[in-house]
């Protein structure tokens, strides 16, 4: 699941864990017996037909249990509106505490490192995620390939690319850090 | 109501009422889901986060962050035997270092 700050008037808690409530859904051979009930009930419901937050947590808590095993994975933690993150939050709790078979992968802007352990209380590893010089080159090796003017560099300088820009970006990183210890 | 209509042996287009093609980027995943699985699926949820995460996935170099499955830390979450495992991992760092791009396969 993705949170994105541009749409933030529309994602909600009840969205995030909609969608993923979706996805553990799909993944069953069978739809479980209280989501089939769930859908039954709100088809005969004439005003809207919506579930609502404590319904979808019921339901994914549920869902989740049919799964030998499963890792919900939500993006950019940090860009989910703030004025619903603790709402959503304790949610995530609630599905870590009932499902001991789901794992849960975050990630986020540093600043919201302190909050997440704070919040999961000991039950969060955390992992300081920086630029690698090997993914950059990889990247770059991939843009240069698809470069539309491929002839503008000689070999020389194609090889050189990768190596300087991926050199230059991890100094600064180890720079950065220096200032932070 | 949707409906699956097959138009040749091997291409499957899932139609509405209003006769618009969807979910044409994804075949197979229509093809495996019946009509009655697809109307539950529809209601629980659209499907926004499936576009972004095509949109991810296409923009992605296979190989980048594959480092972060080889940490201990991460091992050591992934695996799901013990309870004295941490069930939430969190990766942090600034925007543009990779997070939103890393992938784990589960053999």
């Amino acid at each position: 699941m993705y949170c994105d700050f541009s749409a933030r008037n529309v994602q909600s808690t009840g969205t995030v864990l909609g969608s993923v409530l979706r996805q553990v859904v799909g993944a069953l051979a069978e739809i479980p017996d209280e989501v089939q009930k769930a859908f039954e009930r709100a088809k005969r419901q004439v005003d809207g037909c919506g579930l609502r937050l404590p319904e979808i947590l019921e339901l994914l808590i549920k869902s989740l249990s049919n799964l030998k095993r499963s890792f919900i994975c939500i993006d950019a933690l940090d860009e989910f509106p703030l004025k619903h993150r603790l709402e959503l939050w304790e949610c995530l709790q609630c599905i870590v505490r009932d499902c001991p078979k789901t794992r849960l992968f975050l990630t986020g802007r540093p600043h919201i490192r302190d909050q997440v352990q704070e919040l999961f209380d000991g039950t969060a590893e955390m992992l300081p995620i920086s630029p690698n010089t090997h993914d950059i080159e990889l990247y770059l090796n991939m843009r240069l390939k698809r470069d539309p003017e491929f002839d503008a560099m000689d070999e020389g300088l194609r090889a050189d690319t990768p190596r300087v820009i991926s050199d230059k970006i991890s100094g600064v990183y180890v720079l950065s850090q220096d200032f932070e210890s | 109501m949707h409906s699956v209509v097959h138009q040749s042996p091997s291409v499957t287009y899932s139609i509405t009422d209003s006769g618009n093609v969807i979910g044409s980027y994804n075949t197979e995943l229509i093809i495996s889901v019946p009509d009655e699985k697809r109307q539950v699926l529809e209601w629980l949820s659209p499907l926004a986060s499936r576009e972004r995460h095509h949109a991810v996935r296409d923009a992605r170099v296979d190989g980048v962050g594959d480092w972060l499955l080889s940490t201990e830390t991460f091992s050591a979450w992934h695996i799901l035997e013990g309870q004295t495992t941490k069930p939430v991992l969190l990766c942090y760092g600034d925007p543009g270092v990779g997070k939103t791009y890393f992938r784990y396969e589960p053999l």
